[in-house]
């Protein structure tokens, strides 16, 4: 299953899960009707009927429909059913931010130096790189001595990692890595948005039980125990009974959902991280830790499909776990496990020592015959480097969403060598800002101070310094670091307040209006910032799947295939071929449409086609990006900035393309070794 | 069904709605709260760097200046004084007394570093010292970042103070043990003029 695949199931999912809760809703409004029918004494025999002579000719029989009742019954219940659930999500709208908040974590500065919250932020970086996302914001639950951990938010883009102390404290780096890729999973399959509806359709079913629990209570209390008190308790009785029901149910249905999704993570966690033994390990340390993964704040319930592992002690009946048992997923992993966690837990101390020590023996050995950075040999773009070769583009859409241990491997190096000034200013708030302005700045100099001056209008004067002192090293970037810093920027930045992000919108639009020459790739990351940070700060929501098939989009389609082919291709007849391959990938008749080439583009009515093309259901962007790879690799040539600009538009498109496409025919290739 | 029915229906639906309400109020306090405390992390970070560079500075003034003893001193006297109230501050952030306490131990920070930089000033060889040129850079860098981590954190605590005044959370946010959160307010207020842009 690829990513637009998983992307549609959880998708669909989502939506069967709204239906079974329509129904839960409709089976519960049948049986509190029934009960209040019988309560109230308003069922029973009918009036005799009488024919035309007077004469009682019978009844109508046992009589049960009285659509009065039935409507109040009905809105009652779709009423407090519909407002729990709604309270719950709009609660929760806030994305992952708020869920994290909820469980009380405490969120970790991407440039915190504490050696615990570094090397758990470093994972999360190298995984979010390795899979081409933003990334995500780490909290650590403090006071949470279990292992435990969750991915929260609606999409990729308002991800949040939460880990405990008892993850950070306890892991070694492997079993932590195969915490997050497991996490990352979550993130990746789609799985989060189908998390916060779960937990808000759970809310609505609890409420209704709890309703009959007050109302039972409040009668209780009541000094009037005459008239219809015994009725109401009834009612009452059997609101809590009928609630109940519909809460087994509910938590049957999150529990079969969850430990599905449940053993997917763990298989794309080996994969991502071709490490067995990383995830393994976190789960047998679960095991042998006292604590287990149990977490103790009150609102653990609410999020218990969400986390790593499961967050009670035991679970009486297997079929309410949110997780598969841990000897089960651990023996998913490694068969050989004979369940001694203690042993496990002892040796792991002398293991983890010996394999430091071999891990740097062999560091060393690699140095000195690395030809380039991890990633270039194997994996699914085989040693290709530096020549001219045809790439697949099937293959390279199949990587989608599915990073490998190459592309963590690479991350991690890539990770090393983006120049410190850079990489640290990154991670800072105030100057992650001067980082994108810097890298919105026009390459002439007149123009560039017009455009800091338009900055300097609603900035101070320690923005305009950091940006200038940041300026060069940001022009010197080069193309292969530019999408992982922004990804890394798009990360540091939520850490803004609303206030101060409104701030530096503007400035970005000022930035932007000094001067219109920005090039393509430049406009798809700041277009893919911006969105991102909209979203993450609640002002546009996440786009809806609109489009089910390409046909409506075929302006924006080939628009932007038009685009591409343009700036890949300096001959015209090579460009319009490119565009027939294109076009014929997708099969669709619209070959007359090559004049686009010519046509040239404008970036506000680019901006408004992504935004449409982002509205496409999963396949119709996994056609669209199949169809911009055939564009890209016509010629048999991919340089990085080709690439690179692939994923950007892949990335504005909540598709995350890990990078080891960039490292095919990559023209700074090095013979002379690169070191890492 | 009689009217005690439905009186008492009514009466449930309203009792839920308003622990319902009370619920709502609560989480969204909670959630304001957690994000100024979140704010307040990023100062937590640039002021142990501000302290941590500190040290390396009196070193290298040390070798220059080592009649002005004193001053030196006061520096590091200043800055163990600031490592403990902004300790106590990031175990307990809004807290009125130890938000108090940590601006108060920065600016007595401020004055001595102030102090030390001004003798500086009369030392050329000093001054010249790249080691001293560049941690002075940075410490001007770390001081605007504070700055802007302040502003955040002051955002968040203004949400906060906000929500926690509005009627109805007014009412009841004392009662569930929310207090009025501490600003961090700027010494001196730098007066805003347009910005210099030179390159």
């Amino acid at each position: 299953m690829d990513f637009f695949a998983s992307q549609d199931l959880a998708r669909r999912n989502s939506r069967r899960l709204i239906f079974y809760f329509i129904a839960a809703v409709v089976s519960m409004i049948a049986g509190i009707y029934f009960v209040v029918m019988l309560a109230t004494g308003a069922a029973g025999m009918n009036e005799p009927v009488y024919n035309e002579f007077g004469q009682a000719t019978g009844t109508t029989g046992f009589h049960f429909f009285e659509p009065t009742i039935l409507a109040a019954v009905a809105s009652a219940v779709s009423l407090i059913v519909g407002s729990g659930s709604l309270y719950k999500v709009s609660a929760l709208s806030g994305g992952g931010e708020s869920v994290a908040s909820m469980m009380g974590g405490r969120h970790i500065p991407p440039n915190s130096t504490e050696p615990g919250d570094r090397r758990i932020l470093n994972v999360v970086e190298e995984m979010a790189l390795a899979a081409g996302t933003p990334v995500p914001p780490v909290y650590v639950i403090e006071n949470e001595p279990g292992i435990n951990a969750f991915a929260a938010g609606y999409t990729v883009d308002d991800a949040v990692i939460g880990v405990t102390r008892g993850t950070v404290n306890l892991l070694s780096r492997d079993e932590l890595q195969g915490v997050v890729a497991h996490e990352f999973s979550h993130i990746l399959n789609g799985d989060m948005r189908m998390s916060i509806r779960m937990i808000g359709v759970l809310h609505g079913i609890q409420l209704l039980a709890l309703i009959g629990y007050y109302v039972l209570r409040g009668v209780g209390r009541s000094r009037d125990k005459k008239g219809g008190a015994a009725a109401i308790v009834l009612i009452a009785i059997g609101v809590i009974i009928i609630g109940s029901i519909g809460m087994f149910f509910a938590r049957l249905i999150k529990a079969m959902v969850s430990r599905q999704r449940e053993y997917l993570a763990d298989a794309s966690a080996v994969q991502f991280t071709r490490n067995p033994e990383g995830i393994a390990g976190a789960l047998k340390m679960i095991g042998a830790n006292m604590e287990g993964s149990v977490m103790q704040n009150a609102r653990s319930e609410e999020i218990s499909h969400m986390t790593f592992s499961s967050m009670f002690k035991s679970n009486f009946f297997n079929m309410f776990a949110t997780h598969p048992p841990l000897e089960k997923r651990i023996a998913e992993l490694d068969p050989h496990f004979d369940g001694d966690y203690q042993a496990f837990a002892n040796a792991r101390l002398q293991r983890l020592q010996r394999r430091d020590e071999a891990r740097r023996k062999q560091e060393e050995k690699k140095q000195q015959i690395r030809m380039g950075i991890p990633g270039m040999g194997g994996g699914r773009l085989g040693s290709m480097m530096g020549e001219q070769f045809p790439v697949d583009p099937a293959i390279l859409i199949a990587g989608i969403g599915l990073p490998d241990e190459d592309d963590v491997e690479y991350s991690h190096a890539l990770v090393d060598r983006i120049p410190e000034v850079v990489a640290d200013a990154s991670r800072d708030v105030f100057s992650a800002r001067c980082v994108v302005f810097a890298s919105l700045l026009n390459e002439e100099r007149e123009i560039r101070r017009a455009q800091l001056h338009a900055v300097a209008k609603g900035e101070g004067q320690a923005t305009i310094d950091e940006t200038i002192r940041l300026m060069n090293d940001v022009d010197n970037l080069e193309a292969r670091f530019r999408l992982p810093v922004f990804e890394i920027l798009q990360g540091t930045l939520t850490g803004m307040s609303p206030e101060q992000y409104d701030t530096f919108r503007e400035s970005v639009d000022r930035l932007v209006h000094a001067d219109n020459r920005v090039d393509l790739f430049e406009f798809f990351m700041r277009h893919h910032l911006i969105v991102h940070l909209d979203r993450r700060f609640g002002r546009v929501s996440p786009p809806q799947v609109t489009y089910k098939t390409i046909d409506p989009l075929q302006n924006e389609v080939c628009s932007l295939i038009a685009i591409l082919v343009g700036i890949g291709h300096e001959d015209i007849e090579e460009a319009r071929g490119a565009f027939a391959a294109a076009i014929q990938s997708l099969e669709m008749p619209w070959q007359d449409q090559v004049h686009l080439i010519d046509r040239g583009y404008d970036y506000p009515s680019l901006a408004i086609a992504l935004e449409r093309l982002n509205e496409a259901a999963p396949p119709v962007k996994k056609k669209l990006l199949t169809s911009m790879a055939v564009a890209i690799m016509y010629d048999q040539i991919v340089t990085v900035e080709e690439a690179e600009l692939f994923r950007a538009i892949a990335e504005s498109l909540d598709c995350p393309v890990p990078p080891v496409v960039a490292t095919i025919n990559r023209d700074d290739a090095d013979p002379s070794g690169v070191q890492v | 069904m009689g009217p005690i029915v439905w009186a008492l229906i009514i009466g449930g639906v309203l009792l839920l709605l308003f622990v319902m309400f009370l619920v709502g109020i609560y989480n969204g306090l909670v959630t304001f709260r957690n994000r100024y405390k979140n704010a307040f992390s990023q100062i937590d970070v640039q002021l142990k760097r501000r302290h941590d560079l500190i040290p390396n500075l009196v070193n290298v003034a040390k070798g220059y200046m080592a009649h002005e003893k004193e001053t030196l001193e006061a520096v590091i006297q200043a800055r163990n004084q600031a490592i403990s109230a902004q300790q106590a501050a990031s175990a307990n952030p809004g807290d009125p007394s130890s938000m108090r306490s940590m601006m108060q131990a920065e600016s007595g920070l401020n004055g001595a570093l102030g102090r030390l930089l001004m003798i500086a000033e009369s030392y050329p060889d000093l001054k010249a010292n790249e080691n001293m040129m560049s941690l002075q850079e940075e410490l001007t860098s770390t001081e605007n970042k504070v700055a802007y981590a302040r502003q955040g954190y002051n955002d968040a605590v203004t949400a906060y103070n906000n929500k926690r005044e509005v009627f109805p959370a007014v009412a009841v946010a004392g009662m569930l043990g929310f207090k009025e959160a501490e600003l961090l307010e700027v010494e001196k207020d730098i007066e805003r003029e347009a910005p210099n842009v030179s390159f």
